[in-house]
């Protein structure tokens, strides 16, 4: 993403539409101009988005940016994949990764991506809100692959793997900067305590969350939940419920 | 004009945070085809399902494939619904947001008696969820939880000291995407405690960089209204 000098007048009000804090303003030849920091921006595109509603904000009395000077440059490998992971508006057949991720569990109804003994996890690097390196993505893969786990083939992550028995990443991707990104995969119930108590020993340097998913007994609880619980962690009461209306 | 632009879109809802009270007015509907299997011919149920939301008082709604600018006044804005109805394609997957359990199982009774046999997710607190579905004899078929250490900061793990004040964070989490910045969030809330906006004109400015439809405006004003956060000097 890239901000026209010669448009901008330095209002400032996009500052308030990066979800990276990457806009700033500075003088440039005795002149006030937002810039926006290549190094931290998630190309998530919010801002031009926002531009282009060109609607009034309230509180900041005018559009997010009345001279329309924010504009989209051509991304190329590696920067591109920035786009791919943090702009939902993206077609993702453009880009240099294959695979969208699973339907997970909003269809298991139908798919029986789980079975009984088995459980689904999404780990989801970088959310709430922090975005994270795929570098630090990799610390996470490495360990879940030191033991055993297979990662989700049709997931992007898993796309940019050189090495999936080991969890590595292409070298060239490691400093690309995502708004979050998350690693797919599902094994059996009886690992469900070695997989948590590994990933929740790592140390890196962003934020995650992690989902659970399996199929429900006849009370309607999911399964993993004793798993969940037998292994010193909790489960939140809230969470996503697949079902279907009519009989399959 | 409400179209943004053409994506792929899959909103995430499993990780909104709030009370267990608070989710008594968040609840979440999806309808997903899948892949291969249900997705050809899909798109007139998914149209009933917008129409049968719609009229049980849907608080927000989403296409799921392409982005919008979402509506501010769903109930009166009836050229939005028509227009984003009209999108629905067999890719789309639509999602509506509710303010109340009832609206929620009020539509699911609907949609039963139709026979619509496409998937459906309800998020929010899984023991209303289960409550709705019991009802109507549905037995859920598989759940997603997050997972929760005792001492961690409520389900999220590694650099916690990165994260806002845990109000900044419940109204982040009510856009799928992590789409409402952290320094936005906080303008709202000072400009709403210093009286110069409304909590729902607020929640209204906040609703707007989620454009996949399912953030909760309600839950975000009532956030706002309690705003707890320290006025910065600036």
């Amino acid at each position: 993403m890239k901000i026209d000098p010669d448009k901008c007048t330095g209002c400032g009000n996009c500052i308030y539409y990066c979800p990276m804090d990457a806009i700033y303003i500075e003088k440039l030849n005795n002149k006030k101009v937002a810039i926006i920091n290549d190094d931290e921006c998630v190309e998530c595109g919010l801002c031009l988005r926002m531009m282009n509603l060109d609607v009034k904000i309230p509180i900041l009395k005018r559009e997010v940016c009345p001279t329309k000077a924010f504009y989209q440059n051509d991304l190329t490998y590696p920067r591109i994949l920035r786009q791919t992971f943090s702009d939902p508006t993206l077609i993702k057949e453009a880009t240099e990764v294959a695979g969208r991720g699973t339907e997970e569990v909003k269809t298991n109804n139908v798919t029986h991506r789980v079975k009984g003994d088995e459980v689904g996890f999404n780990i989801e690097l970088g959310r709430p809100g922090t975005g994270t390196r795929l570098s630090e993505i990799e610390k996470v893969t490495v360990s879940l692959a030191g033991i055993g786990v297979e990662f989700e083939p049709n997931n992007p992550l898993t796309s940019l793997m050189t090495d999936t028995k080991r969890g590595l990443l292409r070298d060239e991707v490691k400093n690309e900067k995502v708004l979050s990104a998350i690693i797919e995969f599902k094994t059996t119930l009886n690992k469900v305590g070695d997989i948590l108590n590994t990933i929740s020993k790592v140390k890196v340097n962003t934020v995650f969350v992690i989902g659970v998913y399996s199929v429900c007994d006849n009370d309607g609880f999911p399964l993993v939940q004793k798993y969940v619980k037998e292994n010193g962690f909790e489960t939140s009461f809230n969470g996503k419920v697949n079902f279907g209306l009519v009989p399959t | 004009m409400y179209p943004l632009s053409k994506g792929d879109l899959m909103t995430h809802t499993l990780h909104r945070r709030g009370k267990k009270k608070d989710f008594r007015k968040d609840i979440v509907m999806l309808i997903m085809s899948s892949k291969g299997i249900n997705t050809e011919g899909s798109a007139k149920w998914k149209k009933e399902f917008f129409d049968v939301v719609m009229e049980n008082g849907a608080i927000n709604i989403g296409e799921g494939v392409k982005l919008f600018l979402p509506s501010d006044n769903l109930e009166k804005d009836k050229k939005f619904y028509i227009y984003l109805r009209d999108q629905i394609t067999d890719r789309s997957n639509p999602m509506a947001v509710f303010d109340d359990p009832e609206k929620a199982a009020n539509s699911l009774k609907k949609l039963r008696e139709s026979g619509n046999p496409l998937s459906f997710v309800l998020s929010g607190d899984t023991e209303i969820s289960r409550g709705i579905l019991r009802r109507y004899s549905v037995n859920p078929s598989a759940t997603e939880l997050r997972v929760i250490k005792e001492h961690d900061h409520d389900g999220i793990y590694g650099k916690t000291s990165l994260l806002p004040e845990e109000d900044v964070l419940e109204i982040h989490s009510l856009c799928g995407h992590g789409m409402v910045p952290f320094s936005l969030i906080r303008r709202v809330m000072t400009d709403v405690k210093l009286g110069r906006i409304s909590p729902e004109e607020g929640s209204k400015i906040l609703t707007r960089p989620c454009s996949c439809g399912v953030f909760n405006k309600v839950r975000a004003e009532e956030v706002l209204a309690r705003n707890k956060v320290k006025i910065p000097n600036y």
